[in-house]
């Protein structure tokens, strides 16, 4: 069978003293399997110079594509960026602190000869108490409201071959969607133990940000919220108007003025509350509506420029065709 | 013909009989001048860079974010149509496709700027947009640009230099060139058998193009700073249903698949995957860009141009490799992050009567030709024919 053509998906944000070893770890698992890989670095804001590394490599490692993104600190993102660029028949994406280039072949394989989706799931997982109940209120609260199971497995440690990025591309509206492949294009998944090289980048404030932003991405349920708390709020008040006319109607001696000013404080808010309600209800309609498109802006994008010497001797390495050689 | 020394001087000596060069000597001749010769290291003329490019004539689309390129680009189209009509090949509808991502510029700016500029453009058809991936691509549009051929072209032109007489030496290498008393001694060596030749000229134009360096430097005269690129064109055999299309995928040139008359292939180029190596020539110490070319280990890109196009157009799949072309190109820093392709003019560049030109669009001639007279104005030696500037 032809070997497939891999891409790898790195995002790159300050891993200055990473990057190097990180690739020269990748080339070499690379390297003895497939016939034609591509690396693709995807910058994400970094402010210490890694870029410069990386720069530094494409003179001396071939088959490196670096891009950098206008976007900060967007892992998904970067990510999201990478699988618009890739060309390769199977893509894999990883995260260059935790997740072992050993692995690649593995998911690769388990792309292409599975379900067309693998992504991975960490065994050796070490979260501090914080995170774990966090994790767990999340996992509760979409399955409970937004009737999304999220599952357990990596976001980013995954390989997808051709037909599955299609797949994926076409139909995300966020840059959450991978998190719920399954769910959005319906092809089931294959999940392939690994364990973490390193620990994982993100503190538990990281964690409650992509949280908070997941769940504002994916519904407008906490906007629903809003907008019943502001029906109540006018209804309450309407109540209170009632309650006004009825001591009026009902009762002697009321103060100069009193009723007039709650009555109309109580209008002003009941209409307040009223307005309020719509307009949420318009915003997540809105939301719900609008697709997600240019997520990214793209600064730059280099490629490797190596200049190897013609090789005297008249040997090879594979015995396939490939054109030219 | 025969030449040993003594024998009438030359009044225009041409250093490289490319396109650029012949069209400047055919102009020389045609200004007045009397003698006036080529010499080419090759066989043939116009086998480097001549031929070995995508052979488009440019009609100003492929500039969407330079004005003023795209308008003399669509003014001189016209002009180079008529008076190469024998060497035009149209056989075939050229579409630009405008991507979505990545690229700068807009399909609605791109139909914008054509209409506006009266360029001929309009949408493609149904079935023509069907062979694009409607997520990679935006819009498809049909254009007007053709291709040349550059075989019949250079066989053009070397019949102009002969029915006007300028004298073509092939097989003629410049080794240097030396000012004397009188003006300049050019020293030319015979590749097949290595015997020297010297002529005397007033004139000598170094239209070497990527090679422009080489000659510099062993004339002991200070290089051009320019940079360098080993380019590879494939050429390709496109499946029957895709016979008479032509598409360049837009902006920055993702890719062209268009037609090379000349070998009656598809040439594809990517401008991710056509450059291999890119350096500096920063007048310092030079190694001959023919040498780094021939040492430069030639492994195809193909298979990587062709993963890229079939993600845009997935009926490239039914492409056939054949060969590629491999060439250095010159490219002038002040241009390298843009999309300019001005012509260097180096008069007088090192020593009198030493003129340096370097163009890097065959379509651009005109502008050259016209520039001819001014750069020969402030060195007419005694006795040459006053000029006219009618060419």
């Amino acid at each position: 069978m032809k070997s497939p053509f891999v891409s790898i998906i790195v995002p790159v944000f300050n891993d200055r003293e990473r990057i190097l070893p990180f690739i020269s770890a990748v080339t070499s698992v690379l390297r003895p399997r497939y016939s034609q890989y591509e690396i693709l670095l995807v910058d994400h804001g970094s402010s210490d110079g890694s870029m410069d590394v990386v720069d530094a490599m494409l003179r001396q490692i071939p088959s490196i594509r670096a891009v950098a993104l206008a976007t900060f600190r967007q892992q998904e993102i970067a990510i999201s960026a990478g699988m618009d660029m890739a060309i390769g028949d199977v893509i894999v994406a990883m995260d260059l602190r935790t997740d072992p280039p050993e692995k690649i072949p593995a998911f690769v394989q388990a792309a292409t000869e599975g379900k067309n989706a693998a992504f991975g799931i960490c065994t050796n997982l070490q979260e501090s108490l914080l995170v774990r109940r966090g994790s767990w209120i999340f996992h509760w609260y979409c399955r409970t409201f937004l009737h999304l199971q999220i599952p357990k497995h990596s976001v980013t440690f995954f390989a997808l071959t051709r037909q599955a990025l299609n797949a994926i591309l076409r139909t995300r509206t966020s840059n959450h969607y991978i998190r719920l492949f399954q769910t959005f294009t319906g092809i089931a998944v294959d999940e392939l133990p690994y364990e973490k090289t390193g620990p994982s980048p993100e503190s538990f404030r990281d964690k409650s940000r992509i949280a908070l932003d997941f769940i504002l991405s994916h519904s407008s349920h906490p906007l629903r919220l809003i907008v019943f708390l502001g029906i109540l709020a006018s209804g309450l008040n309407l109540l209170y108007m009632m309650y006004v006319v009825m001591v009026y109607l009902f009762k002697d001696q009321v103060v100069e003025g009193w009723t007039t000013t709650s009555l109309q404080s109580g209008l002003m808010f009941f209409l307040l509350f009223s307005v309020f309600a719509v307009f949420a209800e318009y915003l997540g309609k809105q939301m719900n509506d609008r697709r997600s498109k240019d997520q990214y802006v793209i600064l730059s994008e280099k490629s490797s420029v190596v200049f190897s010497e013609q090789k005297e001797r008249n040997i090879v390495y594979q015995s396939e065709k490939t054109y030219g050689t | 013909m025969s030449n040993a020394i003594g024998v009438p001087p030359v009044d225009m000596l041409i250093i490289g009989g490319g396109f650029f060069g012949a069209s400047i000597a055919i102009a020389l001749r045609r200004m007045g001048c009397r003698r006036v010769v080529i010499c080419e290291r090759e066989s043939r003329l116009g086998q480097r860079a001549s031929l070995r490019n995508q052979a488009r004539i440019h009609n100003g689309y492929h500039y969407p974010r330079d004005f003023v390129t795209a308008v003399r680009s669509h003014a001189n189209y016209h002009r180079f149509l008529k008076e190469y009509a024998s060497c035009i090949y149209d056989r075939f509808d050229h579409y630009y496709a405008i991507a979505r991502q990545g690229s700068k510029v807009s399909a609605k700016q791109f139909w914008n700027l054509f209409r506006q500029m009266e360029a001929p453009i309009e949408v493609a058809p149904a079935a023509i947009r069907g062979l694009f991936d409607e997520y990679y691509i935006e819009e498809v549009f049909r254009v007007q640009e053709v291709m040349f051929d550059s075989c019949k072209l250079m066989d053009h032109v070397k019949e102009v230099c002969e029915r006007l007489g300028v004298e073509i030496f092939l097989d003629t290498e410049v080794r240097y060139v030396r000012q004397t008393a009188t003006g300049l001694e050019v020293d030319t060596c015979d590749v097949r058998t290595a015997e020297h030749r010297t002529f005397q000229t007033a004139h000598a134009f170094n239209v070497t193009y990527a090679r422009i360096n080489t000659l510099l430097r062993d004339s002991n005269l200070p290089p051009i700073v320019l940079q360098h690129e080993i380019t590879e064109l494939a050429l390709v055999d496109i499946p029957p249903r895709l016979e008479r299309f032509g598409v360049t995928v837009m902006d920055g040139e993702f890719f062209s698949l268009i037609p090379f008359p000349t070998r009656g292939l598809t040439s594809l180029s990517h401008v991710r995957y056509t450059p291999h190596f890119r350096w500096t020539d920063d007048g310092g110490e030079g190694e001959d860009v023919y040498n780094m070319l021939d040492r430069y280990d030639k492994r195809t890109h193909y298979p990587l141009m062709i993963q890229d196009a079939t993600r845009y157009i997935p009926s490239l799949e039914g492409c056939l490799y054949r060969d590629s072309i491999w060439e250095v190109k010159a490219i002038l820093p002040r241009n390298e992050e843009n999309d300019g392709r001005p012509i260097l003019v180096k008069k007088d560049h090192g020593i009198a009567g030493l003129h340096c030109i370097m163009g890097g669009k065959i379509d651009n001639i005109y502008d050259i030709l016209q520039e001819l007279p001014s750069v020969l104005a402030s060195s007419i030696p005694e006795g040459q024919i006053p000029i006219t500037a009618r060419i």
